[in-house]
């Protein structure tokens, strides 16, 4: 039996979307509600879309169960909880939940093997889809696929793509096979606070030249041309976050030029967020803020409080989503 | 002399190679590209039609370098006898794995252009692609453009597929290293399988491959403390013993598919790992003994799957046995 392996399905016209999730412990399934919700955008439209989910949390569990991590970061969290809770009395959910987010993010910046992993889930999981269409009768010159991804989920597919474009053996850099994305369209976006991250600690980082973020300045996928030129991967990058979302790179409606992501020739969204105040506490708010940006896995909560929720960004561009996915 | 000889070799390749064009060129102008249905197109079929196609666009004054480009490779796909290359062989040419045929490259290596590596030729398949979707795809006729499209989509469905199983094949390692039923690491081992990582010289041996995945290496440094071993007791019985031993080696997996399947018996002589290395025993035969220090006794261990056999060697030989099962989590 294959390990992971891709989803496949007809096309029913030539167009596909793949929707790349964020960190957390989200199953097969948990994300139907949001697909719904892109699928209700798009109208009539979506009868023409083939449909897409990666789901790679299973991978992450590898490793987590391979070093017996679950309880050792159980330890960390009580540790850090119980030292920023000398500081203040609602520190400790923040201390909770920065132990929690380091956890989640440690797989693919120490651990090489856990970011290959996923590289290949997604990389099969792409090919798959060039592959149905190609069955559809559809060739690679002409399908319009695109991506929509999410926290953690746009790091794996900024990697990806950097791969595949360089790589002719992917089957999918532009200049050689003649194909290119329509979209990509990344929703808070961590890709600079990790290429901040790996380039503070690089030494302690096993094989950081295959983290293509932090292996120079942030650039969209390309492919030299004929005449050396960049053939762009995607034809049309789009960058959204919102102003009150740590991951996407706003802290409090303040841009921290070192965590958010800026891709040349992206197309940037910043949302204007409110933050509810959770039991008439600032700081209660932020770390419910930040608890809440973290855990997008599992079930996923479309609350419009929550400044990192997906469906909320979803909701906020639907007429957007639906001029680029079927335009 | 030899300079001369040479220039002249030069000149009359030159030569060659100009009437060689011209005549693709009118054959191009005249003759449609081969049939679509053709389950024999060969690299030299797209390389007639680019350069036909070259040759009605007027390529080499709209592009002249891109059109140089061209016909240095099809000088090279000729001279090498690469044009005979068939569309699966090609294909094939891009496997991550880098397992190109050895016909493959002995056809390449002919070739006065290039060295014969998969790396060299995929390169340059991947160049003369890469016109073919250029600029000169916009100026093919339409039938020509037809033609180019399908054996560009059907030479990328081969690549998809080699590169999707590709994948597929890292995903299984990845699990079988890492994934459920794999050995568990403890603390001693995690923190050496990651320093091990970072040291040059061996980080190598233990760092995965982007088109092989996961490296079947791994370091073991474990602490057993429920081996059974066999003694003969003060009375003359042969009692069974529970003693303390620790094992600092290497484990190999064997990523073969099917390993680890079966009953037990079967389990153990087909393991998804091996691995062997220093066995230490305690000085006495106690369980949670420190196994350093004076009077430890030293010796060899093999391990299949999770079941080992350390024996001791020097005065006091002695062998046990054990399960890799860790008594205390994290720990031992």
């Amino acid at each position: 039996m294959a390990t992971m392996p891709p989803q496949s399905q007809p096309w029913p016209g030539n167009r596909a979307v793949l929707f790349v999730h964020g960190i957390g412990d989200a199953k097969p399934g948990d994300y139907a509600p949001l697909m719904q919700q892109v699928q209700s955008i798009l109208g009539d439209g979506a009868d023409k879309v083939a449909f897409y989910f990666l789901y790679y949390d299973q991978i992450d569990e590898w490793f987590a169960s391979k070093v017996q991590a679950s309880k050792q970061f159980a330890l960390l969290v009580n540790a850090i909880r119980s030292r920023v809770a000398a500081s203040g009395p609602s520190s400790a959910s923040l201390g909770n939940v920065i132990a929690e987010f380091a956890g989640d993010v440690i797989w693919p910046v120490l651990i090489p093997d856990a970011r290959l992993s996923v590289r290949a889930a997604l990389l099969q999981q792409l090919e798959q889809i060039v592959l149905d269409g190609q069955a559809a009768n559809v060739k690679p010159r002409d399908q319009h696929v695109s991506i929509i991804c999410h926290s953690m989920g746009c790091f794996h597919v900024y990697e990806a793509l950097q791969v595949a474009a360089a790589d002719p053996g992917s089957g999918l850099s532009p200049a050689t096979w003649g194909f290119s994305f329509d979209n990509v369209i990344f929703m808070a976006s961590p890709v600079m606070l990790i290429q901040t991250a790996v380039r503070a600690i690089r030494p302690a980082v096993p094989q950081p030249e295959t983290i293509a973020c932090a292996s120079g300045p942030l650039v969209a996928p390309s492919q030299p041309g004929e005449q050396g030129q960049p053939v762009p991967m995607v034809k049309r990058i789009v960058s959204i976050t919102g102003n009150m979302d740590p991951v996407g790179g706003y802290l409090v409606r303040k841009q921290l030029p070192w965590a958010y992501m800026n891709l040349p020739g992206q197309i940037p969204f910043v949302d204007n967020e409110q933050v509810v105040q959770v039991d008439g506490s600032d700081d209660l708010s932020l770390a419910a803020l930040l608890q809440d940006a973290i855990s997008d896995g599992g079930s996923p909560k479309i609350t419009p409080e929550n400044p990192h929720d997906w469906g909320a960004y979803i909701g906020r561009h639907s007429d957007d989503l639906r001029t680029w996915l079927l335009g | 002399m030899t300079t001369t000889i040479r220039r002249a070799r030069v000149v009359l390749a030159r030569a060659c190679l100009a009437v060689a064009w011209l005549a693709a060129s009118k054959a191009g102008a005249q003759t449609s590209p081969a049939p679509l249905d053709s389950s024999a197109r060969t690299m030299g079929d797209l390389v007639d039609t680019l350069r036909a196609a070259a040759g009605r666009a007027n390529f080499a004054n709209q592009l002249p370098s891109v059109n140089a480009s061209l016909d240095s490779l099809a000088d090279c796909f000729s001279r090498g006898g690469t044009r005979s290359l068939s569309l699966e062989d090609a294909a094939g040419v891009f496997k991550p794995t880098g397992a190109t045929g050895a016909l493959t490259i002995a056809r390449w290596y002919r070739s006065p252009c290039s060295r014969a590596t998969p790396v060299t030729l995929g390169s340059a398949l991947s160049s003369l692609l890469i016109i073919a979707n250029g600029s000169l795809h916009g100026m093919m006729e339409p039938p020509t453009q037809a033609w180019v499209d399908a054996f560009v989509a059907d030479m990328n469905r081969i690549v998809l597929t080699n590169a999707r199983n590709a994948n597929q094949a890292i995903l299984a390692r990845e699990a079988a290293k890492y994934g459920p039923g794999s050995a568990q690491l403890n603390v001693a081992e995690v923190g050496l399988n990651y320093v091990v990582q970072l040291l040059p010289g061996v980080r190598r041996w233990f760092l995965p491959s982007s088109a092989t995945g996961p490296t079947p290496n791994e370091l073991v440094a474990a602490y057993r403390t429920t081996d059974l071993t066999a003694a003969q007791a003060a009375t003359g019985h042969v009692t069974g013993r529970i003693v303390s031993a620790a094992e600092i080696g290497l484990r190999r997996y064997t990523f073969s598919p099917s390993c680890g399947q079966g009953p037990t018996f079967v389990r153990l002589f087909h393991p998804c790992s091996w691995s062997t290395g220093l066995y230490v025993m305690a000085p006495r035969d106690v369980p949670l003994a420190r196994v350093w220090g004076k009077d430890v006794r030293a010796g060899m261990f093999v391990a299949l799957s999770g079941y080992h056999l350390g024996c001791t060697l020097g005065v006091e030989r002695r062998c046990a046995v054990g399960l890799a099962t860790q008594v205390l989590p994290y720990l031992f």
